[in-house]
C-alpha cells in the first residue's frame, strides 16, 4: 500500500476520533469554564473557575460523586463475581461446538436497549410486580417487599447492564488458556481451587482487568438505569449532572466541569486497575 | 512521482482525485444542509410536545398544501430553550411550544418573534381568556398561539386514599410514607401555595428577599417529609408506571398525566387542593428567523380553523383545550380525564415571570 493509501485509510478513524470523542471534551472542557451557557444573545460568558470551586465547596455534590464511586466499584466486583463462573462453564467446562450457542443464550437480552430492559425490571419488582405476585401467592409475605426505586433496585438494574461488558472480556480471556496448561498443574498434584487461583486468575488477568475496566467507567456513567430505577435516597453524581443539561437557567458550565471530574476520576481508577494487572503480570520465558 | 489511472473499471485513487473529491464535497455541503434545514418551500418544522399536533390534521394540511410537516419532539421547557438557543441565528424549527409562564424568558433570549395575528383569520375561535390576558404580550405584541391548559394537579388512587385529599398537605400525611412521587421544582410552587405563599412568584417582583424566603421555607418542608417520596420523577410515563403498579397513592403532576389512566380504567382521579393550584398555557410561537416563516403562519391557521380542533387536540394531547366551545364532542368520562371543573379552575392561578 502507497502512502496515499495509508493516508486515506488513517484519515477515517483518526477524523473519528478527532471528531467524536477529542473535540466534544475540548468544547465541554471550554464550557466548564465559563460563567453561563448557552449564554443569552448580547449577554457573552465571562471565563471562571467557579464550577470547579463550586464541586469543592459543596457537600451535596461530593456526596452523589462518592456515592458514584463506591456504587461502580461494588458493581464492579459483584459483576467479576457473577460473570467468571459463567465464562468459565462455557469456555472451559463446554464441548466448543455448543460454546457458541450458550453464549448466545446470555447475549441475547442485550439485543435490546437500555431503556427498555430497564422498564422490564420495573415490571419484576414493583409492589405488582412478578416477584412481590409470586411471593405473596405463595404466602411468604402480606404486603408487598419495596424492591423498586431503592438502592437495592438501582444495584440490580446496573449489574445487569454491565454483565455483558465484563462477560465478553474475560470470556475471551479464558477461551484463549490453553488446555494443557490446566492439564499439567492437574497432573502435578494442584486441586481445583489451587489450579483456579494459581494458574487461571493470573493467567485470565487481561481479560478480568479489561472487564474490570469497561464496568467501572459504564457504571460510574450509568444515567438511564439509575433514573428509572432509582428513588427519592439514590441520586448518582451522573444524574446530579444530567439535571445540569437539562437546566435553562445556565448551568452547563456547572454539569461540564462535573463530567471532567467525572471522566478524570474514572480515568485514575481504570488507570490503577491496569497498573495493578501489568504489576503482576507474568515475565515471558 | 506521477500514478497512471488504472485502465480496468476500477476508479483511480490518486491524490488529485482526493483532493477534488473532498473540494466538491466541501462546496456542496452547505446546500446539502441547507436542505436539510428544512429551507424547502414546501417543509415546515415543528418543536413540539407529544400529541401536540393531531395526526389527522398534519395529514389533511400536508393534503391540502403540500408541505410536509416534521415534529421534532420535545418534553420540557428548558431542554428546548437551551436547543433553541444554540441553534439561532439559524433555526432548524420554525414553530416551537413555550409555556405562558416562559414566554418572557423566550424573548428575552431572542429565539421566539412577536406573532402577527392579522395573518391568522382564525384566531377569534380561541377563547379571549387566553388571548386578552396580560402573560401572552410582550412589549404590546401578541407572541403565542394559546393551545391547551396545563395545571397541577394532586393525583390520588381511589382505593388506597380516603378520604379524597382536599390539600397539598396530604402529600406529608406519614400514612402515605415512601408512596407519593413529585417533580421537585412544581412541587416546590404547590407547597408555597399550602404554606400561603405565592407559588406564581408575581407577588414578589419588587421583594426577592422575601420570594428567597418563601423558597427557604418551601424547601424546608420538603426536606422534612423527603421520606414520604418515594420517586422524584421527570417523565409522565415514569408516573404512569408509578401508579399502575400502586407503587405511589398520591403524586403532583400535570393535569395531563392522568388522563390516559382514567380513560384505561385506572382507580386514579384527581383534584385542584383548596390552596389553588399552578396553571399555565401550552402555546405554539414562531421561532425568531424561521427558515419557513409563510408556512408557520399558514400551519397556525389551518390549526386554528381545523373542525373541532379544542376537542381533536385535546384528545390527541390530554390537556384541556383553549377554544370556544371546547367538550362539546367529549364524552363523560373524557370530561374527567381531560377538563377541569368551573370549581376547580376558580382556584387556579396563572404563572406569568
Amino acid at each position: 500500500m502507497g502512502r496515499l493509501g495509508r493516508v486515506v485509510l488513517l484519515a477515517g478513524p483518526l477524523l473519528w476520533v478527532i471528531g467524536a470523542n477529542i473535540a466534544p471534551l475540548i468544547e465541554m472542557a471550554r464550557i466548564s469554564l465559563l460563567d453561563t451557557y448557552p449564554a443569552p444573545p448580547g449577554h457573552p460568558a465571562r471565563y471562571s473557575l467557579d464550577s470547579y470551586a463550586a464541586f469543592l465547596t459543596s457537600p451535596i455534590y461530593r456526596g452523589a460523586f462518592f456515592h458514584s464511586l463506591v456504587l461502580a466499584a461494588a458493581i464492579t466486583v459483584l459483576a467479576l463475581l457473577v460473570t467468571y463462573p459463567l465464562a468459565y462453564l462455557i469456555a472451559i467446562r463446554t464441548k466448543p461446538r455448543r460454546r457458541a450457542r450458550r453464549l448466545l443464550l446470555l447475549i441475547v437480552p442485550f439485543w435490546t436497549s437500555e431503556i427498555v430492559r430497564a422498564f422490564a425490571i420495573m415490571l419484576l419488582l414493583a409492589n405488582r410486580g412478578a416477584v412481590n405476585a409470586t411471593i405473596h401467592w405463595l404466602g411468604v409475605v402480606n404486603a408487598p417487599l419495596p424492591l423498586l426505586y431503592n438502592q437495592f433496585s438501582v444495584g440490580f438494574g446496573m449489574l445487569y447492564a454491565a454483565l455483558l461488558a465484563m462477560l465478553l472480556p474475560v470470556y475471551a480471556a479464558l477461551e484463549r488458556l490453553p488446555p494443557d496448561v490446566l492439564n499439567a498443574a492437574a497432573s502435578a498434584g494442584a486441586g481445583p481451587w489451587s489450579r483456579l487461583v494459581r494458574v487461571t486468575l493470573p493467567l485470565t488477568r487481561d481479560g478480568i482487568a479489561a472487564g474490570c475496566a469497561l464496568v467501572f467507567l459504564t457504571s460510574l456513567g450509568a444515567f438511564a438505569v439509575p433514573t428509572l430505577l432509582g428513588g427519592a435516597g439514590t441520586t448518582l453524581f451522573s444524574m446530579t449532572i444530567g439535571s445540569m443539561f437539562a437546566s435553562s437557567a445556565g448551568r452547563w458550565p456547572l454539569g461540564a466541569a462535573f463530567g471532567l471530574i467525572m471522566l478524570g476520576s474514572g480515568l485514575g481508577v481504570v488507570g490503577l486497575i491496569m497498573r495493578m494487572a501489568r504489576r503482576h503480570e507474568i515475565a515471558p520465558g | 512521482m506521477t500514478r497512471e489511472p488504472v485502465a480496468s473499471g476500477h476508479i483511480p485513487v490518486t491524490r488529485r482525485a482526493v483532493l477534488r473529491t473532498a473540494a466538491t464535497l466541501g462546496l456542496a455541503a452547505p446546500a446539502v444542509l441547507r436542505t436539510h434545514r428544512g429551507d424547502a418551500a414546501g417543509v415546515l418544522s415543528v418543536t413540539a410536545y407529544d400529541g401536540f399536533i393531531p395526526p389527522a390534521l398534519k395529514q389533511q394540511f400536508e393534503a391540502d398544501t403540500g408541505i410536509q410537516v416534521r415534529v421534532r419532539l420535545a418534553s420540557s421547557q428548558a431542554p428546548e430553550l437551551n436547543l433553541l438557543v444554540a441553534e439561532q441565528p439559524n433555526p432548524l424549527t420554525d414553530i416551537c411550544t413555550v409555556t405562558g409562564n416562559r414566554i418572557h424568558q423566550f424573548f428575552d433570549a431572542q429565539v421566539i418573534e412577536p406573532l402577527d395575528t392579522k395573518r391568522l383569520k382564525n384566531w377569534s375561535r380561541i377563547n379571549p381568556l387566553y388571548t386578552e390576558t396580560d402573560w401572552i404580550v410582550v412589549d404590546g405584541a401578541t407572541m403565542a398561539v394559546p393551545l391547551l391548559l396545563g395545571a397541577e394537579v394532586l393525583i390520588y388512587n381511589t382505593k388506597q386514599v380516603t378520604p379524597v385529599p382536599d390539600s397539598w398537605g396530604a402529600m406529608f400525611d406519614p400514612r402515605y410514607k415512601r408512596r407519593t412521587a413529585y417533580v421537585i421544582e412544581d412541587f416546590l410552587q404547590c407547597t408555597m401555595l399550602y404554606q400561603g405563599a405565592d407559588g406564581t412568584f408575581a407577588a414578589y417582583i419588587d421583594t426577592p428577599e422575601v420570594a428567597q424566603r418563601a423558597v427557604n421555607a418551601a424547601r424546608d418542608l420538603l426536606i422534612r417529609n423527603k421520606g414520604n417520596v418515594l420517586k422524584f420523577y421527570e417523565d409522565g410515563a415514569v408516573l404512569q408506571q408509578l401508579l399502575v403498579n400502586e407503587d405511589v397513592v398520591l403524586a403532583q403532576a400535570y393535569a395531563g398525566a392522568p388522563a390516559k389512566l382514567i380513560m384505561d380504567g385506572q382507580p386514579i382521579r384527581f383534584v385542584i387542593p383548596n390552596e389553588g393550584s399552578i396553571s399555565f398555557v401550552y402555546n405554539f410561537a414562531v421561532v425568531k428567523n424561521a427558515p419557513n416563516r409563510d408556512n408557520a403562519y399558514r400551519f397556525l391557521d389551518a390549526l386554528l380553523g381545523y373542525k373541532d380542533i379544542g376537542d381533536v387536540i385535546t384528545r390527541s394531547a390530554g390537556y384541556a383545550s383553549t377554544f370556544i366551545g371546547a367538550g362539546m364532542t367529549l364524552t363523560e368520562l373524557e370530561r374527567q380525564a381531560f377538563l377541569l371543573t368551573p370549581d376547580q379552575l376558580k382556584r387556579i392561578k396563572f404563572a406569568s415571570y
